[in-house]
């Protein structure tokens, strides 16, 4: 039983899921359908929160420490809210087929999970193509508008060439390394060898499209923008932490970063995802487009951590912490706009929202003050702080001061929506009615964006601990 | 859980918890604007009785120093502490501001909707800026100094004129961008201490006391943070090449907003200079006080001209505020430990007369429905009130005898005589001007020929608890005039420290410099450094790091 024990969230997620496809039509149209995804994934985070640590041995693949743990307690948190919060919009977003909707969501919770959870590079492909599948269909599930179908072929096109970059990046470490292990034994470093050097780009290429790091991050507007408000939500949560936690196993548990190359080529991608995702956010009309640039900064600055890497557990704990914080953050963000209604994502659809809803309107107001960096919103604040305090106490000045000023830049635009919300006159001054679990959502996540500030040591010895994982190698 | 210990966070929480109760549904449209105002006023009198019952002793009792502290650990990983601390040089802004706050709350005029909004707005704005006034972890201050534009912007962007967006957007990317540098130069700071308080529990520190006495940075590394603190502080204050936010926030703002950011958020310019600059930067200002001597002395000049220019009531008080905050940092600048005492006084009496002329001038705005002087003229029989209290406020403003701008004038006018009497000198012919725009003003408005007035507004004269409130205002100027001895000894208490242990340690070592460059103060409260001597200090904290 006891080697079972790192799998059981994930079987839970699938048997979960399974569940819907045989039980699926008689809990259709009625509120169990949401109610069971909600129970299946709280059984999961109860399962993973019990996991006891694995150690150094490795049992069928999977590896529990404290890093993974925090990831995939992440990971599952942020479906939830996710789906509690949106439970009530799918009827609105014309999403017939809710029980193949959650038996997706579920399945690729479940390759998220595995993704975070692995020990060896194919159990994380199959974690990434598995979460990918089922996301690229999600994207489609508004069967009714084309901008969702054309989303999902999008994301499916742009998806499968990235991961065929990713699987040709395993294949190479394992041509330069003979094993498949996350962690190579005996370690070697990135730049030992040009066969690892490539193997390291094509796995960074690959994981910089699933985060949507510029110059990789072509699809992230069209996506974000096409796929049902609802879907978005919990993509731009769930992905994120499971490719970032990839992206930062990989280059320290296996290629050990740093070494003055490796960081260039992260230094760099880092500095265009900040730069290009703020310019082309502050042109943006469409909020939705908005956000989804100004996801491809936000994954710009947590970059700026793994750049700042010097074998010490701070830079990698700063980039846990804003990844807490900006999971809260985004979920919010888009939540808000998913309660406005299924359409919203004009700035105009967010005008005159402090009258049609106050409720509302404060969530979106502390949400997006706390994407830029504002008080009240505290955790993004502090996540800042801490992302700039290591970059540069490892003395990346000039990177320091490029994120500052795009920082700064960044108030340009966020403000603008809580502006719209709260100072301009509403085209329609109908109140907004909003469903008790979307409220209690949405309280979720505006109270973990201002209480993740207010007493953040907690949440930051969890990550500090997390973090120690990975700089012990 | 004693009163003592929780005083200073009370300050701090009362008026937040007061501005969250606005919000609530207790006031209801319509019905709830009076309650919702009786409710603010009682709050920020009650800020106020907490703040005068804490300094009372100290004013009361001769020689008493003022110090309470608080603190209290936050983010002990970071060692970012919640530490706030009352001495006298916090004490005078607290009371300032908790002053202010009350007037701009109970005075009558006030947007005609949202008057929730407005009340909330005006509460958390005084909470924050008590906040900044208080803090001295510098990260805490951050967040209280970020949070004070939440009244600013919005107030503009949901009461002000034709064009709040324009004057928003000016105002929030200046000190935005103002403020991101002094966040990063924060970080640099608390990351620099590091290296001498070992690699422990609180491998950071962002408290001044602390920061203060470790040797942190080489003088190059000073200069470059220290630059980036006094850019964020000159556009708060705002000094002169950076104040062209200014005239568009005073412009578009209501009265009441405009009253409250005038008279109170450059104040957080000039005491985060004393506050935080002084005791981390000591070589750095020694450095440049001949440049500031100089943006000081050309702003008062340049404001003064500007104004006379100006045939808009609002740009004209804009560009006075522009001009008599020359004075304060002038007064810095100098050094000297009577300037700098003065330049404080004079924050503060400008404080309290700016607020004034804000809302009384506005009550003539509302009245009359026009602001610019070719349409305005002969209201003083009309409103008799307005006049008198614009009288006594105007004479305030240009300083002379009996009121407390003359006596923060005075102080800076003699401090700095001796550092830089030719700037003093320029300083001395902006008095003169800002004489001559002020009562031009006046009388135009005043005592002009009569204008066929639109009279779209409703109110008349000044009112019930207006002129209540004005009259305290210009009780507290004429009282400050006559007897400012406590409150300056108090000021001078909450400096010394900081003269002794920084500049005056700088004098002692080298009695003097290259006269040319910076004549010495003949009371010897001039700190002097010459360059050898900052290569010796230089030497010494590279030496403490590598220990």
């Amino acid at each position: 039983m006891n080697a079972l024990t790192p799998f059981a969230p994930i079987l839970t997620l699938s048997l979960g899921s399974l569940g819907y496809l045989l039980g699926g039509k008689f809990m259709e149209r009625t509120k169990l359908t949401a109610l069971f995804a909600c129970v299946v994934v709280g059984v999961a985070l109860y399962l993973i929160v019990g996991a006891v640590d694995t150690g150094p041995t490795i049992v069928h693949g999977l590896v529990v420490n404290p890093f993974s743990r925090l990831l995939a307690l992440l990971a599952c948190a942020g479906a939830l809210v996710s789906i509690v919060g949106s439970a009530s919009s799918l009827r609105g977003e014309e999403i017939e087929m809710t029980s193949e909707y959650y038996f997706l969501m579920l399945t690729s919770l479940c390759g998220a999970l595995l993704m975070v959870l692995a020990s060896d590079l194919l159990t994380l492909f199959i974690g990434l193509e598995v979460a990918s599948l089922a996301l690229y269909c999600l994207c489609g599930a508004r069967v009714a508008k084309r901008a969702s179908s054309e989303s999902a072929l999008k994301y499916f096109l742009m998806g499968s060439f990235s991961s065929a970059f990713f699987l040709y990046g395993i294949a190479l470490w394992y041509g330069a390394t003979g094993t498949l292990a996350v962690v190579s034994e005996p370690r070697v470093v990135v730049s030992s060898s040009p066969l690892l050097m490539l193997s390291f780009l094509m796995m960074v290429v690959g994981m910089a499209f699933k985060l949507g790091l510029a110059p990789f991050h072509f699809w992230v507007p069209d996506v974000y923008q096409g796929a049902p408000t609802s879907v978005t939500t919990y993509m731009s949560c769930v992905v994120k932490v499971a490719a970032f936690g990839a992206l930062l196993r990989l280059s320290i548990e296996s290629f050990v970063v740093p070494t003055p190359w490796s960081t260039g080529v992260l230094w760099l991608i880092a500095v265009l995802a900040m730069t290009v995702g703020n310019f082309a956010a502050l042109q943006q009309r469409s909020v939705k487009r908005m956000l989804a640039y100004s996801s491809v900064a936000q994954a710009g600055y947590m970059l700026m951590g793994l750049v700042a890497f010097d074998g010490s557990s701070d830079a990698i704990a700063a980039v846990l912490y804003y990844l807490i914080a900006y999971s809260a953050m985004t979920i919010g963000a888009f939540m808000v706009l998913s309660a406005i209604g299924p359409d919203a994502d004009d700035l105009d659809d967010v005008r005159g929202l402090g009258k049609r809803s106050p409720f509302l309107a404060t969530c979106l107001t502390v949400v997006f003050l706390a994407l830029a960096g504002l008080p009240p919103g505290l955790a993004g604040l502090i996540g800042k702080v801490y992302l700039f305090a290591v970059t540069l106490s490892n003395e990346f000045y000039g990177l320091a001061i490029i994120a500052a000023l795009n920082s700064a830049l960044s108030c340009a635009y966020y403000l603008r929506v809580p502006a719209a919300a709260l100072f301009q006159s509403a085209p329609s001054e109908v109140a907004l009615r909003l469903s008790l679990p979307t409220k209690v959502a949405l309280l979720v996540c505006a109270g973990a964006v201002v209480m993740l500030g207010v007493f953040p040591q907690a949440v930051l010895d969890l990550a500090t601990n997390a973090a120690a994982v990975l700089s012990a190698h | 859980m004693d009163f003592n210990s929780y005083a200073l966070s009370l300050l701090i929480l009362v008026p937040t918890f007061g501005a969250l109760v606005c919000l609530g549904p207790w006031f209801p449209k319509e019905r709830g604007a009076e309650a919702c105002r009786w409710w603010a006023v009682l709050v920020s009198a009650l800020v106020l009785a907490l703040i005068l019952a804490l300094v009372k002793g100290s004013l009361v009792e001769p020689n008493a120093t003022l110090s309470m502290e608080e603190a209290r650990t936050w983010i002990p990983s970071f060692g970012i502490t919640y530490h706030l601390k009352l001495d006298g040089l916090s004490a005078v802004f607290v009371v300032l501001t908790a002053l202010i706050s009350l007037v701009v709350i109970a005075w009558s005029a006030r947007p005609k909707q949202g008057h929730r909004a407005w009340y909330a707005l005006l509460l958390a704005g005084e909470a924050s800026v008590i906040g900044a006034f208080l803090a001295t972890d510098l990260v805490l201050f951050y967040v209280f100094y970020e949070l004070m534009l939440l009244p600013v912007v919005g107030g503009l962007a949901l009461w002000g004129g034709a064009r709040k967006f324009t004057a928003a957007l000016k105002f929030l990317l200046y000190t935005v961008v103002g403020s991101v540098l002094m966040l990063l130069a924060i970080i640099y700071l608390g990351w620099s201490g590091r290296a001498l308080l070992g690699s422990g529990e609180a491998s950071f520190a962002f408290e001044i006391t602390t920061l203060s006495s470790l040797q942190l940075l080489t003088a190059q590394e000073e200069v470059w943070v220290a630059l980036a603190f006094l850019i964020a502080f000159a556009v708060k204050i705002p000094m002169v090449p950076l104040h062209s936010w200014v005239p568009d926030t005073y412009r578009e703002a209501p009265h009441g907003v405009a009253a409250f950011t005038a008279a109170l958020l450059g104040k957080v310019g000039i005491y985060g200079i004393l506050r935080f600059m002084w005791p981390l930067f000591p070589t750095f200002m020694v450095q440049v006080a001949p440049l500031l001597a100089v943006i000081g002395a050309v702003g008062i000049v340049y404001g003064a001209l500007v104004a006379l220019a100006q045939k808009d009531i609002r740009s004209l008080l804009a560009y006075s505020s522009v001009s008599h905050l020359g004075f304060c940092v002038l007064g810095i600048a100098s050094i000297s430990e009577m300037a700098v005492t003065g330049a404080v006084f004079q924050a503060l009496s400008h404080g309290l007369v700016t607020a004034a002329l804000f809302l009384v001038f506005g009550a003539v705005i509302d009245r009359e429905g026009v602001r610019d002087f070719e349409s305005l003229g002969g209201l003083a029989p009309k409103l008799p009130w307005v006049a008198f209290f614009l009288m006594v406020f105007s004479i305030a403003s240009i300083a002379l005898p009996l009121t407390s701008s003359f006596v923060g004038e005075f102080l800076i006018i003699i401090g700095s005589w001796a550092s830089f009497p030719q700037w003093t000198l320029l300083a001395l012919f902006g008095v003169v001007l800002g004489a001559v725009y002020t009562l031009t003003a006046y009388l135009k408005i005043m005592f002009g020929a009569p204008r066929p007035s639109s009279e779209t507004g409703s109110r008349g004269d000044l009112r019930g608890t207006d002129v209540v409130l004005a009259s305290a205002l210009a009780l507290s100027i004429f009282v400050l005039g006559l007897f400012p001895q406590r409150v300056l000894s108090l000021i001078e208490g909450a400096l010394q420290p900081t003269f002794e242990s920084r500049f005056a340690s700088a004098a002692h070592a080298v009695e003097g410099i290259s006269p040319n460059d910076n004549p010495v103060d003949q009371a010897g409260a001039l700190p002097v450094v010459s360059a050898k001597d900052t290569a010796n200090h230089d030497h010494l904290s590279l030496d403490s790091r590598s220990l």
